[in-house]
């Protein structure tokens, strides 16, 4: 258990982009107090419970686990974004075909 | 019963070829045929009118005695059996043939127009073998062909090698149909690889109130599909077809052909037809037909029947489960589980439907597919057995979840 | 002259298409995509897809690519499939409002600890709270200007039976209209059906009307949530629901509950209740922001215990179908449609863009026009920000008014944080006014809004019975699948709103 009732996560700017550090963050804003700070090379993220009682050291290992899926998520909306606008566009265009579906 | 459709005749006079509505007296006087149309049936008329009606100008006559007949027409001699050409049947008659063909035979399911030999895919499975030949002549004789059929005639298939190669031919020979047999069900059986938006269109242009396109569909990914009709790009050729036709407000059936290839990921086709076109009026899952190019295909294809019944059920629940119309084709009840019976249908064209010893006594018989006549041991389920009575409706439909 | 199969085979380097992932509660990993299809794989065969690597001779392979999860670099996009596919679950788009709310009255004769509207009672010089019939004639107006051939009209107050006039010249209207203006028309009632007689049952039989009513669960649980005087609201309900019955048929009558915090603990006797009375359908819903509710302790339960309360719920009512009594959850059945069927479920609370002002709009019985039922409950709460304007506006000029715009800001879940990378999404839907009443504005904050986290325990629910559940269970929720909807598809509407 950390003695500090806060979490300090320190991530290499190098090997993460801001976005996907914000985006882990942000998933964690409901339950807990987080800040994010830039120190030289790195990101700080600061953790805080709401409520006063210590961060489960663990959530340290959840943290890290929420940016590589943030990370990745990126990723695939970048190498799949002209595919999902096309697909899109097609489906509000006049150009394609108009099937009558079964109405169930 | 199954007639043969190619029958040994003799001709006399005969020189350039001809399409018959095949007429007795009845059938001349009740529906008007055209004599230069039409092939009297001498035999089939009473001996008191035989005189009468030798005195019309008929394009042909067929008789049993043919060697004392006095007449212009080409003399046919009749066939055995005798019932094999009846009172609106159609026939071909080519000249320099010890046959004639008969291309419409009134009261048998099955009916087609043959439209061409040439197909642009070539099944592992293909019951009708392609050739590559100029019979753009088809066109004309399909056209003749239809001004004879039975204006209540249930149901046509339009047919090949693959119809859609005669480009505006095929509308052509579905716009006539519009006009002469409206109230006919008319199937075209397509790959769907060749359905260009224009194509598409115009047949629903026609509007013919029965027109529907059965289009086979093999697996759920391009390598099932294009390995069974033995062409690269064809799956995506068919789907791209699949939404051409809907777009242009065509009924649609998909067929998909029950073999090895196709079985291991049946439900997955099913789970996909459901999701991406979801405008399919009906699936029909079909048993082989072991003719043609099946035959030298028996390794890669064969697989009893009774032993993918997990699998058809599977996929018959799922689309069954999901309020789409699904039927089974070409399979006899004794090999498929009781759940599934109320799908089955007896689709198999009367000309080569037959039973089997084993038949014999089945309580299911009255009800059940059959065979086709091409099956030989190498074809046959083990599981052929009679079926004794049942209690109860014959008619179990598999129970929707509650 | 034949080709093996391998000839077909093709390249085995691929391409992602589009999608989600979820990192389930079960361990596995729920991948979806915008067209609504989904597939489970575990951590390894994830790590392999996502990274390219995946060989043909991985079992998922071909199902990844069959529901459009990859596309081979040999082989062209799908894209045909995939708009195709997205216009049908988009398809409400193009129909504008097709569900037009008429509040004909705020009159009541309960005083419902969590209903908004005010305590009125049924004398008649209450009859200022009804809607005047040149305001009803103006919606008539509205509602056929909408595009949408397939029109919904719901009949809510207080008490809509109270106004019954006003009810019977908007059907009568628009039955008349209905040929010439070529819409069909669905009328629905939500009424605690205290108020029913014969004239007005052969008049609701006679234009066949669909009636919706609030039944919490068991006699003391009902009436402990819908104060009469008599205390008798329960038993007058079910005389009133028997009596429609008798009249209309037996399925003329769908019921929702209100859950609070009495129920949380009763789910069994909730459903018991239901099936007592001959119901087939249930919708849990849970209380709302709105109204007394947000000043009652009543509805003090947290997102943890609903959850709870709503798996056990389920769980029992499975259970009740597999011993043979077929009933669904009404919510679940919505979710569970848009899971496995391409179709748009129709439902206006659960859709992205939101169905707010896009495709419900609400006449209140003093003429102001609102974008849902839930923006004209913040209205008699004293916040009209979601008022559209008034009846005698312009139907243009509604369709544009500030209020359109602030909605549209928040309706497109596709584009708010979280929302837009969560698996659910196409199963999901975007509340701005929601939104704005819990959070203070109209994109809200995914990780502490209460009905996120609801909606995704729900779907984590229904997800893991479809991938784990015995077959018996997924028969089960197949069936609420693809049954035709109750013949009125029970709402988030009426007296209170859903969360």
């Amino acid at each position: 258990m950390s003695i500090d009732s806060s979490l300090l996560i320190e991530i290499d700017s190098a090997l993460w982009t801001l976005s996907a550090v914000q985006r882990a963050c942000h998933r964690y804003s409901g339950e807990y107090l987080v800040e994010l700070l830039k120190k030289g090379r790195n990101y700080e993220v600061i953790i805080r419970t709401k409520v006063g009682i210590s961060v489960p050291d663990s959530l340290r290992g959840e943290f890290s686990a929420t940016l590589i899926d943030e990370e990745l998520r990126e990723r695939v909306t970048s190498e799949t974004r002209e595919i999902r606008e096309r697909l899109i566009a097609q489906a509000f265009s006049g150009a394609i075909p108009r099937t009558r579906p079964r109405i169930d | 019963m199954a007639l043969p459709l190619v029958l040994k005749t003799e001709a006399i006079g005969l020189t350039k070829p001809l399409t018959l509505k095949a007429v007795d007296a009845d059938e001349f006087i009740r529906n008007g045929w055209p004599p230069n149309r039409c092939m009297l049936l001498l035999d089939q008329v009473q001996a008191s009118h035989r005189a009468a009606l030798m005195g019309i100008d008929w394009a042909a006559v067929m008789a049993e005695d043919i060697s004392s007949l006095q007449t212009s027409a080409v003399i046919f001699k009749s066939p055995a059996p005798r019932e094999a050409v009846s009172p609106g049947d159609v026939v071909e008659a080519t000249p320099g043939r010890q046959t004639i063909r008969v291309l419409y035979r009134r009261g048998e399911r099955g009916n087609v127009l043959f439209v061409t030999e040439r197909c642009n895919s070539f099944c592992l499975m293909c019951s009708q073998p392609p050739r590559q030949v100029a019979d753009d002549w088809r066109v004309t004789q399909n056209l003749d062909l239809i001004e004879l059929i039975d204006h209540d005639e249930a149901s046509l298939a339009i047919t090949g090698g693959e119809p859609t190669l005669l480009g505006d031919g095929l509308v052509r020979i579905i716009a006539r149909c519009a006009e002469l047999l409206p109230q006919t069900d008319l199937q075209i059986l397509s790959n769907g690889r060749k359905i260009s938006v224009d194509l598409s269109r115009a047949t629903a242009e026609v509007k013919h109130p029965k027109l529907q396109w059965n289009i086979p569909l093999y697996g759920d990914v391009a390598p099932i599909h294009d390995y069974v009709v033995q062409s690269k790009g064809a799956f995506h050729e068919t789907i791209s077809g699949l939404y051409r036709l809907a777009e242009a407000g065509n009924r649609i059936e998909i067929r998909v052909v029950l073999h090895k290839a196709t079985i291991p990921r049946l439900q997955s086709l099913a789970r996909y037809i459901y999701r991406n076109l979801s405008f399919v009026q009906h699936v029909a899952l079909m048993g082989l037909e072991p003719i043609g190019l099946a035959r030298a295909n028996r390794e890669a294809l064969w697989i009893d029947p009774v032993d993918y019944q997990d699998e058809l059920q599977g996929a018959v629940d799922y689309l069954e489960g999901k309020g789409m119309r699904v039927s089974i084709y070409n399979l006899p009840r004794c090999v498929l589980r009781p759940l599934l019976w109320g799908y089955a249908q007896q689709s198999i064209s009367d000309w080569k439907n037959i039973f089997v010893p084993e038949c014999e006594g089945c309580s299911q018989k009255g009800l059940c597919a059959g065979f086709f006549a091409s099956t030989d041991k190498k074809w046959t389920s083990r599981g052929i057995r009679p079926i004794g009575p049942m209690g109860g409706s014959d008619e179990i439909r598999s129970p929707a979840p509650v | 002259m034949f080709s093996e199969p391998t000839h077909f085979t093709g390249s085995s380097s691929y391409r992602l298409l589009p999608f989600r992932f979820r990192r389930s509660p079960s361990g596995n990993i729920l991948l979806t995509n915008d067209v609504g299809e989904h597939i489970w794989l575990d951590n390894n065969t994830f790590s392999t897809f996502a990274n390219k690597r995946l060989p043909l001779s991985d079992s998922a392979f071909w199902d990844l690519e069959s529901r459009h999860f990859l596309s081979r670099d040999d082989e062209p996009i799908p894209y045909d499939a995939l708009s195709i596919q997205y216009r049908t679950r988009k398809a409400f788009l193009f129909d504008g409002p097709a569900l037009h709310i008429f509040v004909v009255t705020l009159r009541c004769n309960h005083s419902c600890k969590y209903c908004q509207v005010s305590r009125r009672v049924e004398d008649e010089q209450a009859s200022s709270f009804d809607m005047t019939i040149e305001h009803a004639n103006h919606a008539i107006s509205h509602v056929l200007s909408a595009p949408a051939q397939a029109i919904t009209v719901e009949f809510q107050g207080g008490e809509p039976l109270l106004a019954f006039p006003v009810i019977k010249h908007v059907i009568e209207r628009l039955s008349r209209l209905a040929q010439e203006s070529r819409k069909r028309f669905k009328f629905v009632i939500t009424s605690v059906l205290h108020h029913l007689d014969d004239e007005k049952l052969d008049f609701l039989k006679q234009h066949e009307v669909e009636l919706s009513t609030s039944l919490d669960g068991p006699a003391v649980l009902h009436n402990r949530n819908r104060p009469l005087p008599g205390r008798d609201s329960y038993k007058r309900t079910m005389a009133g629901v028997e009596a429609a019955r008798r009249v209309l048929g037996q399925n003329a009558v769908a019921a929702l509950t209100t859950i609070t915090k009495e129920s949380i603990e009763a789910p069994e006797q909730i459903i018991d209740t239901y099936r007592e009375h001959g119901f087939h359908s249930i919708f849990l819903r849970p209380l709302s922001p709105y109204g007394f509710a947000a000043k009652s302790l009543r509805s003090d339960y947290t997102p943890v215990q609903f959850n709870a309360f709503y798996r056990r719920a389920v769980d029992y009512l499975i259970q009740l179908n597999i011993a043979g009594y077929p009933m669904d959850e009404a919510y679940a059945a919505l979710l569970l449609r848009s899971i496995e069927t391409p179709f748009a479920h129709g439902h206006v609370d659960l859709r992205s863009p939101a169905g707010a002002g896009f495709g419900v709009w609400a006449y209140n019985y003093n003429g102001k026009v609102y974008a849902s039922d839930e923006s004209r409950m913040l209205a008699e709460m004293g916040d009209d920000t979601f008022c559209l304007g008034q009846v005698t506006d312009s139907y243009e000029t509604l369709l544009h008014s500030p209020a359109m715009e602030l909605i549209a800001a928040g309706a497109v879940a596709e584009s708010i944080p979280v929302c837009s990378d969560c698996a659910f999404l196409p199963y999901c839907g975007s509340d701005p006014i929601d939104s704005y009443r819990r959070q203070g504005d109209v994109i809200g904050h995914r990780p502490s809004s209460a009905f996120c986290e609801r909606q995704m325990s729900i779907l984590d629910y229904l997800f893991e019975k479809l991938r784990a559940g015995d077959a018996q269970t997924r028969a089960v929720l197949n069936s609420w699948t693809t049954r035709r909807a109750p013949k009125i598809e029970a709402r988030a509407h009426g007296i209170a709103s859903s969360t």
